[in-house]
């Protein structure tokens, strides 16, 4: 269970949900009560489209590495460089995304689901964690991280009418720490094991 | 515009992963898979160690294949690694020619050896005034090996001899000191050795192990609390712990008399310095971009301590529930640095082209160079290897040899 949680915290961070609030909000552009509809309309749709598309990472991990002929211990360390920009972005900006690329006619999917949850970086993370923790595992961790993201997300709206842009906006930043913290303890782990 | 910012998006993506792959990432590579030719690798190295022996029971120490040529060098300590490897040879593989060239090394070495007091020492024509431990330490490990393959005691008051040098040496601190001064009677109390602790620490387990309940244990147990716990700090280790073989040939040997976690800590931490060192080795392997960002290639005698410091680490791991979890993968890396190894060494058909076929079949060669310690290592990482693979959890031999 250990294994589980600390798998789901990194897949967590590199989801990086707080740093979408203000992408979803803008594809809710009111961002009135009336938008929660709209969310618990869409978010479930880009959360199952995000997990669909990294429990097939998770499936395909071992293939990936072999295909790559790559270590798993080895992946850890690029996978940590994969999610440099993340957290760059995260740190500069409190967002994960450009508030321009929600302009499409199903944001449920392009950005949100994908690349806003199912992004390089939270693949590489899945592809690392498969190869630390076994696929099981990584599963479960990844319908944890996925379901605790979406939550945030729906809370997004409430969260802005409560608190403000500005408190997000810092959380937001705070995640970008934790997405460091994750690809570093990512890399120091890669470079430890055997 | 949002097509080119996608498009900008995409493009530094691919520079970036292209980055990822090149520079941190880089194939991996095994050289051979194939246990049985791995372990012809590691027959052609001890046929090198035997057929290169000197009338005189020294070996060939140092050969440059390009000009056909053997420098005038030598060094006690690695004499005493090489037999060591042979006698191995001897009690793994059933190799009656490894096991004579061997005794006549042993002769080498007793012909050096040095009594005082209540001890000896083996030392070089050259440092008579000051016996190295780690050639003690080692010649020790000789003898040990060779009763493990043989059965024979003969020399058992001899190891006992050279094994009160060791800790006529030993400080209060676990640690060592490396040489007696035999002109002024005392302790070398200045230098410190990095390698010659672990050397130490594994002839003391051995000596326990031929002569339980004569005290050798509990120096060995300190000699084991001086290495994982002090030895990096008083050796000033850049990137602790200290890929020290022989540290991972003494835990294996101590794990049955029990380990306390800090020490299985340690072995954990080393397993995956030695996975790191094979990990990076592969690396340089897979791929012509691998072998520029992860540097000039390790000699032979490098990478095949990694396998028998691994290999020692992966017997700890088959007793020791506490590290059941890194048993496999230390498998795999096992497997990986022996197929290395296997690949790179010189066989016959190579051999041919050089002037001294003899000196260049069965060896390893780093930049024209070998020497007689990449042949022990090699021998020695890839024949504990493969026994990893074979599930042979005791190091000792199944049958010895009369």
């Amino acid at each position: 269970m250990t294994e589980i949680l600390r798998a789901a915290v990194g897949i967590f961070a590199t989801l990086a949900p707080f740093g979408l609030i203000p992408a979803f909000l803008a594809a809710s552009p009111t961002a009135r009560e009336e938008d929660d509809a709209l969310a618990a309309r869409t978010l479930p749709l880009a959360g199952v489209t995000a997990l669909a598309v990294l429990l097939v990472a998770v499936l395909l991990a071992d293939l990936f590495l072999g295909f790559l002929d790559v270590s798993a211990e080895n992946f850890q360390a690029g996978a940590a460089v994969i999610m440099a920009p993340l957290a760059v972005r995260l740190l500069w900006s409190g967002r994960s995304l450009g508030l321009s690329e929600v302009a499409t006619s199903r944001p449920w999917l392009l950005p949100l689901a994908i690349p806003g949850l199912a992004a390089p970086a939270s693949l590489a993370a899945v592809v690392a964690s498969s190869g630390r923790s076994g696929e099981t595992d990584t599963a479960a961790a990844v319908l944890i991280a996925i379901v605790a993201a979406v939550a945030l997300l729906y809370a997004g709206g409430f969260l802005r009418r409560t608190l403000g842009g500005l408190p997000v906006g810092i959380l937001g930043r705070l995640s970008g720490v934790l997405v460091v913290a994750i690809a570093v303890e990512l890399a120091a782990d890669g470079i430890r094991s055997v | 515009m949002i097509a080119r910012g996608t498009l900008l998006s995409f493009g530094l993506w691919i520079v970036l992963l292209a980055f990822v792959r090149v520079a941190v990432i880089p194939p991996e590579s095994c050289g051979i898979e194939d246990e049985e030719r791995i372990a012809e690798a590691a027959e052609a190295a001890a046929a090198w160690m035997t057929r290169n022996q000197n009338a005189d029971g020294s070996y060939v120490y140092l050969y440059y294949k390009e000009d056909d040529t053997i420098p005038v060098a030598y060094n006690e300590v690695r004499h005493a690694g090489v037999t060591m490897a042979l006698y191995q040879a001897a009690g793994r593989l059933g190799d009656r020619e490894a096991l004579a060239t061997a005794d006549n090394a042993l002769a080498w070495m007793e012909e050096h050896l040095i009594r005082h007091d209540d001890w000896a020492a083996l030392a070089s024509s050259g440092r008579r005034d000051r016996p190295a431990l780690g050639a003690s330490a080692l010649m020790v490990v000789s003898l040990a090996e060779r009763r493990l393959a043989t059965a024979d005691t003969q020399y058992d008051d001899l190891m006992r001899e050279v094994g009160r040098y060791l800790t006529a040496l030993q400080r209060d601190d676990g640690g060592f000191h490396i040489a007696w001064q035999i002109g002024l009677d005392a302790p070398d109390t200045v230098g410190t050795s990095r390698f010659y602790p672990g050397e130490a620490l594994w002839a003391l387990a051995l000596l326990h192990e031929a002569f339980p309940g004569e005290g050798w244990d509990s120096h060995a147990r300190d000699a084991l609390q001086f290495v994982t716990t002090l030895r990096d700090d008083v050796e000033d280790v850049d990137f602790p712990p200290l890929a020290d073989q022989w540290t991972g040939y003494g835990l294996a040997e101590m794990v049955e008399w029990g380990l306390t976690d800090q020490q299985i800590d340690y072995a954990r931490d080393l397993a995956g310095r030695f996975g790191l060192l094979i990990r990076t080795a592969s690396q340089r392997e897979g791929s012509w971009y691998g072998s520029l960002v992860r540097g000039e290639e390790s000699r032979a005698s490098g990478i095949g301590t990694w396998a028998e410091g691994l290999a020692g680490l992966w017997r700890v791991a088959a007793q020791d529930e506490r590290l059941a979890d890194i048993k496999n993968k230390t498998e795999e890396r096992l497997h990986c640095v022996a197929g290395i190894l296997a690949d790179r060494q010189f066989d016959a058909e190579e051999a041919a082209e050089f002037g001294t076929p003899g000196l260049v079949e069965g060896a390893w060669f780093h930049e024209g160079e070998t020497r007689m310690a990449d042949q022990q290592h090699a021998f020695s990482g890839i024949t504990y290897a493969l026994d990893a693979l074979a599930e042979h959890k005791m190091r000792e031999p199944e049958e010895t040899l009369e």
